[in-house]
């Protein structure tokens, strides 16, 4: 049953221009919190919550400015940033607007809704005990979140399953039946929680008290942008560009020691307006601010690029009438991701990595065009996961190494095949076998082939190969002895 | 050398969740290899021994032993240490030289499972301070405690078994285990101990290692992948062919030498399970008498009781026959312990009667066990005791339902906890329990598993066949989640049938009592039962009837009970002393009851079906009645001999016999074999079957699954087709009978059981009919028991004229009463206490106290202050609407009670809810979900009158009484609230529907066409619209289903569904829950 949409002029909905104190923002496909005010709360997949009288005088200001209503201000915006398929409640309570916003998504609703329009206090009088329920799921989770003092999820639990109980047995089917009943009554009978619930539902102008408001911290993500004044083509001269750039960059992150950098993008504008967008990884967290003054890291990774780049290009544009190598006009260095780090934890490496200075490897594993890796042999018997691939120096003693079938996997070469080649025929001098072993049969519809036999097979050349027999007889070679 | 190979490892799968092949795969393999022995030692028990042996012996009997050997052992936990890997865990296999070794054996293993049925263990400093006379050792090649060859243990091993201790050596294929073999020689070499090698079993070919992972994920309730280190390596641990045993071995240093050790360990392990001697307990024998005259003495008081010191001739000589045999066979001590345990009861006023085949038994009779008075019957005593058969007898006893336990502490009591112990029941993975632990190792999610259990449960699923469940829910899931993940549904298929039939834990049989006249360690281990104060044995029932032991069934009648109950009330409220003996036979006033098939809440005759044979078969003498409760079963159904019976009885066909040999066999019931005994004799006469083979044949068909059904049994009835056609019986009877051989495998009677569940159905009837409402509140405190529920006994009693009181807080027992408002009046049931759901007995005591002191209570206030329950007694109370009496309506209680406790309540009383008044639907609703039922208006007629959901008018449905007026073979529309479901086996997919309206039953008939199109209404609706052709014989009627109709409008018409589903953590309530029958 939708009211919304069967019985009641639709303009009704967005009615009414006393200023909401919050807002529940739900958006299907993805949100960005921070539309409407600073001041969010992350409440569940794509809702968020927003105080909005943090800046409650600017859209006062351009309420006035604009000569419009509430609603017809805020929902192009809306519109804007989260196309059509928004549900948003504008309300006193952030209880009230999400248990509003449940039941519009429920109910299909779309768009946005001002709870304290006479209309949607009506149909918010409609709303049914399941969805008084089912709004409360996350709730609990928050609250624990949030410390709440003498909260405890397995009682809360019960008293919901006693008020259910309670319910049904004498067959209220909306809690507007049980309006008259106060928070008081209500706590007595199911328990501080419910009782607040109930009065965050259903008592007019009550204030947050208790309700678990945990601050979404912004994230901004840095960027700069450079108009040359002449065209470049030369990395010597690019370099120094860059370096300022990222000098630039560096001073936009207010948490030097936390942030770090997962990838940028270096957007550039060839000398023929000619857009062209790279990027600039790292294998690890890398740091802008530890990297001063020369950015040597970046500036290894942006080389890198630049040679590809140019290299492509000259391949590309090989037969045109160009200059040797085409120059850029701008760029614009945007960071995509970043992560903050704790300064602790870089602490925590230093300790126990103390022999190997951990963070110079990885800042060399930065620097470098390939990756820097190693193996280590693992607690399986399953050949697919005999090994591991791990960072150079973080080797560790194996945790199941009482499990017999550990040491097994020293037989096995250090260099394997992710995916197994099939042999034709085996030619070997010397065929040694080396174990019977299972696979992950499971993974598999037909459960028998689950057996392999490996071997050790040396070739005329004296090279030694892995290689493993079905036991339908087929070879296949899973890796190479060095 | 390999060729004759001896293998002492070897796990079955009842090492629960550890073996992963049946005693039968493991032993038929290792005898078509060609092996000397096995040596079967599951882990901490004796569970799979008897299988083995019972499999051996098959080999045996069928000509397809090659010389394999059974040896006997257990593998024994040092510690509790059962979570880790089976790699890891310490063991240490203890196996049996003789029957000394073996009684030791079983003495450790008692012990070990001192602390209950799990994680049993046996500390090593125990185990150096134990007698293992008779036994030897063997250090498996795992565990911990093997990697340490420096370890003190082995000298002291060696030392306890003097010089019987040896280390395991096996090989796999595997780099990591062979690296284990260096350690052992090493440990032989250093501690001078030998080593035998073995492949240490745990399932018996390649092909099962895949269960063997499995059983893993299950044991550690956990997915595939999580579980990896609980899992073999490879597939090696099964059973090999000498060719490959010797490519394996003959790489060990020594292996001539540790073979030949094998041989001779062989050689010297001299026990088997036959050589277990046993007797029944003998204190009940006074001084001067032996068991024979003892029980010669008692046989004589018996029939000069019995028989007024005028017994029949008859009588005397069968039962000297008898007494011949139960000397030959050495029977009379299981007699007198039997009569021992029934006396007792009998004194203390337990009832309790004989069932089955022990009614064939005269013997029985005078000895009071059972109460087929043999003069009246034919009765064939070989089909209890032969002497060619010489298997020990069974006799099941019943007793009163709440009384049992007495019973059997007695027993304990009598005998000892050494002496008495329970009969196992293996628990197995069936149908969805092992689709659902499949499910779970494969990482299905709680909602689909929840998905598939309902989708097995479902009727129309029901008994069709893993594959069609698995591939119904793959097409639901994929439909409602076409982007899940990709689940591996052929695997999830596959996995369950081969897990179908795997023991899964060890369960405690209904009833088995086995007693011996020494303590039972001499015979098999004991572990104490999950259930307080029983102990139980590692064998079950077919277990030990292979091995020849007695065992005692010690069961449960509901009815028994209510009978019991009854007597005393007729006693209280009609001042009428009864028994069952002095209940009057044939009372024609019981007959008409029954051929008017009011037998709603009677014993045996009141299923549908058998409510529908009734007004057809018309029974008028106690024989009918035998007839009645035999000829509804699997077997006579499926040899279709129900419509011959009828219309020979009815005078519509001649009676003749199929061969002029059957006339005596088959004279009583007219031409038609309906019994057990007729078919053994039958196969005797015309089959061309000994008295022995007879046996066998019944033997089979009563006790084998259906799994063991082809090899078993089909060689028996090959037999008996090609003895009757060299008989030249017609073929259309040599084809009944052996359709009626297969049906009794399921479920048939023998003569003498029909006769005896008679007397109790008899006696039953009369109750009802002469004091039905003493006879209804005695089934109602008897609950649960019985077809039906409390709501249809109380409507049934309502139609029947009886005034039914609602259940009050100021006048209600915990029990039903009879009360009467004035002695000229009839008498009315009180509803007790007993029906409020959530109510405990000793609240409504306490209740009862408060309010003899109080003398009643007009208020709530009043009486919350008199009695301070607990919330949840409180609002059950409020619940069930009776503080109406005291001047609050049910919103209003339960309101005021959930604010329990009481006093500050009292002080500010919070009544500002205007509650509104309750619609009549509603108030049923809350009735049924309070107290079961409801004594308002029948929710039918209310749905009628007030909210009419279906498409088709109301007026053109009919009730259920008018259908006696109807014209057959048209079409009516019936409507009613659903009592009871049934697809019985036998009937080919048909299901069968019972409904209830405001006037009595329809009796609905699907055929699987119909069903299959509206199953999911047949099995989720409550209530049922439907039309159908209305066929009738005489009074029975049932109405062949063409249509089931939806709800036309929402389906919030009937509060009833909507709010079941809107509550989702509420337990889903059901109005009626069909029960099985005994």
């Amino acid at each position: 049953m939708n009211i919304t949409t069967k019985v009641i002029d639709l303009a009704e909905l967005r009615a009414g221009d006393e200023f909401p104190v919050y807002a529940a923002i739900y958006n299907p496909e993805s949100a960005s919190p921070f539309v409407l005010s600073p001041t969010a709360m992350r409440w569940g997949d794509n809702l968020y919550l927003n105080r909005l009288d943090d800046c409650k005088f600017f859209w006062l200001d351009q309420k006035k400015k604009l000569r419009c209503k509430l609603a017809d201000l805020f929902e192009p915006l809306l519109q804007h940033y989260y196309g059509e398929d928004f549900v948003a409640v504008f309300g006193n309570h952030p209880w009230q607007c999400l248990l509003y916003l449940h039941y519009q998504v429920s109910h299909q609703g779309r768009g946005l809704y001002l709870l304290e329009s006479r209309l949607n206090r009506n149909i918010f009088r409609t709303l049914d005990w399941e969805c008084w329920f089912t709004a409360q799921q996350e709730l609990a989770e928050h609250l624990i979140a949030a410390n709440a003092r003498g909260f405890r999820a397995d009682s809360f639990q019960s008293q919901q399953a006693r008020m259910r109980r309670f319910i049904q047995r004498i067959g209220v089917a909306t809690p507007h039946e049980m309006l008259a009943a106060d928070a008081n009554s209500i706590t007595r009978r199911f328990g501080k929680w419910l009782g607040l619930i109930w009065q965050w539902s259903f008592t007019e102008s009550s204030g947050l008290q208790g309700f678990p408001w945990i601050k979404l911290e912004q994230e901004q993500l840095p960027g700069v942008k450079r108009d040359l004044e002449y065209p470049v083509n030369q990395w010597e001269y690019i370099e120094v560009l860059l370096r300022e750039d990222f000098a630039r960059l560096c001073d936009q992150f207010y948490q030097h020691d936390c942030e770090h950098i997962n990838r940028m993008l270096w957007e550039i504008t060839l000398f023929n307006y000619e857009k062209v967008s790279v990027e600039l990884s790292f294998r690890h967290p890398y740091s802008l601010h530890r990297d001063l003054p020369g950015f040597d890291t970046a500036l290894y990774q942006a080389r890198y690029i630049y040679d590809d780049l140019v290299r492509n290009l000259r391949a590309r544009d090989g037969d045109l009438d160009l200059p040797e190598s085409m120059p850029f006009i701008c760029w614009q260095v945007q960071v995509c991701e970043r992560v903050m780090l704790a300064p602790a934890l870089w602490e925590l490496f230093a300790r126990e990595f103390d022999q190997i200075d951990y963070q110079q490897i990885m800042a060399l594993q930065n620097k470098l065009p390939l990756a820097f890796e190693c193996y280590q042999s693992d607690a399986s018997f399953f050949p697919e996961k005999s090994f591991t691939r791990i960072p150079v120096g973080t080797a560790q003693t194996n945790p199941f190494d009482h499990y017999p079938w550990s040491s097994s996997a020293a037989n096995k070469p250090l260099f394997y095949y992710q995916q197994a080649e099939p042999i034709e025929n085996p030619t070997a001098v010397q065929k040694v076998f080396l174990e019977r072993n299972s696979n992950q049969w499971w993974l598999s519809e037909d459960a028998l082939q689950s057996i392999r036999d490996y071997f050790i097979l040396k070739d005329h050349n004296g090279r030694s190969s892995w290689a493993y027999r079905t036991q339908g007889g087929e070879w296949f070679k899973q890796g190479e002895f060095c | 050398m390999f060729s004759n190979f001896n293998e002492w490892l070897c796990k079955t799968n009842f090492s629960f969740l550890h073996g992963a092949s049946h005693p039968r795969d493991l032993i038929e393999r290792a005898n078509s290899l060609g092996y000397q022995s096995l040596c079967i030692n599951d882990f901490d028990g004796a569970y799979g021994l008897a299988r083995c042996y019972r499999e051996l012996d098959y080999l045996k009997k069928n000509n397809l032993h090659r010389g394999l050997k059974l040896n006997y052992g257990a593998e024994i936990h040092l510690q509790a240490d059962h979570d880790l890997p089976a790699l890891l865990q310490d063991t240490l296999v203890l196996v049996a030289l003789n029957q000394r070794g073996y009684t030791n054996l079983n003495g450790l293993l008692s012990y070990a499972h001192r602390d209950g049925k799990d994680y049993a263990n046996l500390p090593m400093a125990y185990l150096l301070n134990s007698d293992v006379e008779g036994l030897f050792a063997i250090q498996p090649m795992r565990g911990q405690i093997r990697t340490n060859k420096d370890a003190s243990h082995h000298a002291e091993l060696k030392q306890l078994f003097d010089g019987r201790y040896y280390l395991a050596l096996s090989r796999h294929l595997h780099p990591a285990e062979d690296r284990w073999i260096k350690t052992t020689l090493e440990t032989a070499k250093l501690h001078r101990l030998e080593y035998i090698l073995t492949q240490d079993v745990f399932f018996h070919n390649r092909q099962q290692k895949c269960v063997s992972d499995l059983l893993q994920a299950i044991r550690t309730n956990r997915v595939f992948d999580q579980c990896q280190q609980h899992f073999f390596p490879n597939a090696e641990r099964c059973l090999h062919p000498a060719n490959e045993l010797q490519r394996l071995y003959s790489v060990i240093p020594g292996y001539r030498r540790s073979l030949a050790l094998s041989q001779s360990l062989n050689q010297y392990c001299q026990f088997d399970l036959d050589q277990l001697g046993y007797h029944y307990p003998g204190e009940m024998i006074p001084d001067g008498y032996d068991a024979q005259s003892y029980l010669q003495f008692l046989v004589n008081a018996g029939v000069q009781e019995k028989f007024d010191q005028k017994p029949p001739e008859k009588i005397l000589r069968q039962i000297e026959h008898e007494l011949i045999l139960i000397e030959r066979l050495n029977f009379a001590d299981y007699f007198l312990t039997v009569w021992d345990i029934v006396s007792w009861a009998r004194r203390q006023q337990i009832l309790c009667q004989g069932r089955g085949s022990a009614a064939n038994s005269s013997v029985c009779f005078v000895l009071g066990i059972t109460s087929v008075n043999p003069d009246h019957f034919d009765l064939l005593f070989e089909r209890f005791v032969s002497m060619e058969r010489g298997d020990p007898p069974d006799i099941d006893v019943d007793f009163e339902h709440e009384r049992r336990e007495e019973v059997i502490q007695y027993i304990y009591q009598r005998y000892g906890r050494d002496r008495a112990a329970m009969v196992a029941n293996v628990i197995t993975f069936r149908g969805k329990g092992s689709l659902r632990a499949v499910g779970k190792a494969l990482g299905a999610d709680d909602r689909l598993l929840q998905q598939m259990s309902k989708i097995a449960s479902s009727r129309y699923y029901r008994g069709s066949g893993t594959e069609n469940i698995v591939m119904a829910l793959k097409n639901d899931y994929e439909k409602e989640n076409p982007q899940a993940a990709k689940i591996s549904w052929k695997l999830w298929m596959q996995l369950s049938e081969m897990l179908h039939g795997f023991p899964r834990h060890l369960g405690i049989h209904s009833g088995g009592f086995m007693l011996a006249d020494k303590p039972l360690n001499c015979l098999l281990p004991q572990e104490p039962a999950s259930m307080a104060g029983r102990s139980v044995i590692q064998w079950s029932k077919e277990d030990i009837e292979a091995l020849g032991f007695f065992k005692i069934d010690i069961l449960s009648l509901g009815m028994l009970s209510a009978i019991r109950k009854c007597f005393d009330y007729i006693d209280y409220y009609y001042d009428t002393r009864l028994s069952l003996d002095s209940i009057p036979d044939d009372d024609q006033s019981t007959y008409a009851m029954i051929q008017k098939a009011d037998t709603v809440g009677v014993f045996q005759i009141e299923s549908r079906a058998q409510m529908s044979m009734l007004p057809r078969l018309k029974p008028a003498c106690f024989y009918d009645l035998v007839i009645e409760v035999a000829i509804i079963r699997p077997g006579p159904i499926q040899g279709n001999v129900i419509h011959p019976y009828l219309a020979r009885r009815n005078g519509l066909e001649p009676v003749t016999y199929p061969d002029e040999r059957l006339q005596p066999i088959l004279q009583r019931t007219l031409g038609i074999a309906i019994f057990q005994e007729q078919a053994m004799r039958i196969a005797i006469a015309v089959g061309n079957f000994t008295a022995g083979e007879a046996n066998e044949l019944r033997k089979k068909i009563g006790s084998w699954g259906i799994k063991d059904f082809n090899r078993d049994l089909n060689p028996l009835l090959v037999k008996l087709e090609k003895g009757m056609r060299e008989n030249n019986v017609k073929p259309k009877f040599a084809e009944q009978i052996l359709g009626q051989m297969k049906g009794f495998a399921e479920y048939g009677f023998p003569e003498s059981h029909a006769v005896s569940f008679s007397l109790i159905a008899y006696a039953s009837c009369y109750l009802k009919c002469h004091f039905p409402a003493a006879f209804y509140i005695s089934i109602l405190n008897s609950q649960p028991m019985g077809f039906y529920s409390p709501h249809a006994l109380l409507q049934s009693a309502k139609r029947e004229g009886i005034q039914l009181l609602p259940i009050s807080l100021n006048h209600s027992q915990w029990d039903h009463r009879l009360e009467r408002s004035s002695p000229q009046k009839q008498y009315a049931i009180r509803l007790g206490f007993r029906l409020v759901n959530g109510l405990s007995e000793a609240t409504v005591d306490k209740i009862i106290q408060q309010r003899i002191a109080a003398n009643g209570w007009q208020s709530f206030e009043h009486f919350v202050q008199d009695c301070h329950l607990a919330r949840d007694q409180l609002t059950a109370l409020a619940a069930s609407d009776l503080f109406t009496e005291a001047g609050d309506s049910r919103s209003q209680a339960l309101w005021k009670s959930e604010a329990a406790p009481y006093q500050p309540m009292l002080d500010e009383v919070d009544d500002s809810i205007d509650w509104k008044p309750e619609a009549k639907l509603e108030s049923i609703q809350k009735d049924f979900r309070a107290f079961k039922t409801s004594l308002k208006k029948h929710p039918v007629a209310v749905i009628k009158q007030e909210q009419w959901p279906y498409p088709v008018a109301v007026e053109k449905f009919t009730v259920a009484n008018r259908l006696i007026e109807l014209p057959a073979d048209k079409d009516i529309f019936a409507f009613g609230m659903v009592l009871v479901k049934q697809s019985p086996g036998s009937a080919k997919g048909m299901v069968f529907v019972t409904l209830e309206d405001e006037t009595g039953f329809f009796n609905l008939a699907f055929t699987p066409q119909i069903y299959s199109r509206f199953y999911r209404l047949v099995d989720h609706q409550p209530f049922l619209s439907v039309v159908g052709r209305l066929q009738r014989v005489n009074e029975s009627h049932s109405i062949l289903v063409k249509r089931v109709f939806d709800f036309e409008s929402a389906a919030n018409l009937l509060p009833l569904r909507r709010d079941d589903r809107s509550i989702e953590h509420e337990v889903s309530v059901e109005l009626i829950k069909p029960r099985a029958f005994h």
